[in-house]
């Protein structure tokens, strides 16, 4: 059972990691983009682990996610103008 | 449940007295002249209340006639939802958050949270596979060699069941069989003069980054005489990385995850009113005035 489980998972990253860079669609992309799904995973999660009804995570996620984009917004250029500056 | 099982005994204890007692805390109640089915109806019942006062059913089983026995009413845990002030029952919030650990939002669909469990699991499980997908299924190892220490390794086992096959294959392969449980899946890095069994180095070649010229032969066993974890980053690149991140954070998310099954919803603003609610309710429910 568990040998079937682990030929699954094996087979499915397999199979997701061919599909990325079959497409050779996702290596042009700067890898900073690839940081907007975690932004949107962790606002999801903060905002489901402080409310329990339905539309109040929603807007607590929009919430969320303004706030670390903004954040991490703000680190970005300050890296990206001292970077320019040296 | 309790009750159900009270009125189909039809015993000496009537529904207003057990209701009285269940009302309160704790409390002594005075059993007469209990049957045997009575006894197993009662025991049944508590067992499933989750009470550990059942205990005591067990010890006084065998005493008839009149007996005292101290019972206590299992308390309910509950969580105020900071959304509509409705209280949530979060059962037992140690089973809950090991659930939740073994596989995100399992602990919250065990405390009857369905779409939030199904929401944690999908996020946090799609995260961690994508990652996982990413880095080629290479990403998740558990290595504790001096130099190699996988401390990402520490953030992903955040994420539960899914990422244990990964100290199992550390645990084989530096064993007496030198061989990984599960193949090549998660399996950590050769390192250089690293010794592995012959079945495992002829799956290595097979692979995409190791040639047969990469070992020694030093029967009944093989000589690694490359460093793995380099060939892994010179043919995944930045996705090696990308890979990383994306299991890491689903690890570290999930603690959230757990600690939301144990405590249930954070919300800082309204925590002392939630408390001051939480003991009206506390109150009410013992019948003691405020």
């Amino acid at each position: 059972m568990i040998g079937e489980c682990m030929f699954l998972m094996h087979g499915l990253s397999t199979w997701m990691f061919s599909t990325v860079h079959l497409f050779g669609i996702f290596d042009s992309i700067p890898s900073v983009f690839f940081g907007f799904p975690l932004v949107l995973l962790a606002s999801v999660v903060f905002a489901a682990t402080h409310h329990e009804s339905p539309d109040a995570i929603r807007w607590a996620t929009i919430h969320w996610t303004i706030w670390i984009s903004g954040i991490l917004g703000v680190v970005f250029l300050l890296v990206y103008v001292l970077s320019q500056g040296a | 449940m309790f009750l159900k099982a009270m009125q189909r005994c039809r015993g000496p204890f009537s529904e207003e007295s057990m209701s009285a007692a269940i009302s309160q805390q704790w409390n002594v109640l005075i059993v007469q002249s209990i049957s045997v089915d009575q006894q197993l109806a009662v025991h049944s019942a508590w067992y499933f209340t989750g009470s550990r006062k059942a205990l005591i059913f067990l010890a006084t089983r065998h005493h008839f006639g009149t007996m005292s026995m101290p019972i206590q009413i299992p308390e309910k845990i509950e969580a105020i939802s900071p959304d509509d002030d409705s209280m949530i029952d979060l059962r037992n919030p140690a089973v809950a958050a090991i659930l939740s650990w073994l596989v995100p939002g399992l602990g919250q669909m065990y405390q009857g949270r369905r779409s939030k469990g199904i929401l944690f699991m999908s996020a946090i499980l799609g995260t961690f596979l994508v990652g996982l997908g990413c880095g080629g299924g290479k990403v998740v190892y558990a290595s504790w060699k001096p130099g190699e220490a996988r401390w990402a390794y520490v953030c992903q086992l955040g994420a539960g069941v899914i990422s244990l096959p990964a100290a199992i294959q550390s645990m084989s392969l530096s064993g007496t069989t030198k061989t990984p449980l599960f193949g090549t899946w998660m399996a950590p890095p050769l390192q250089s003069g690293q010794y592995v069994s012959r079945s495992y180095a002829e799956k290595l070649i097979r692979g995409p980054d190791i040639d047969a010229d990469d070992f020694f032969d030093r029967p009944p066993l093989r000589q690694f005489r490359g460093d793995q974890l380099s060939m892994w980053h010179r043919r995944l690149g930045r996705w090696f990385e990308i890979g990383t991140l994306y299991t890491m954070l689903a690890g570290m998310l999930n603690i959230l995850v757990i600690f939301d099954a144990w405590s249930g919803p954070l919300d800082d603003r309204q925590s002392l009113a939630a408390e001051a609610k939480k003991e009206a309710h506390k109150q009410s429910r013992t019948g003691e005035k405020p």
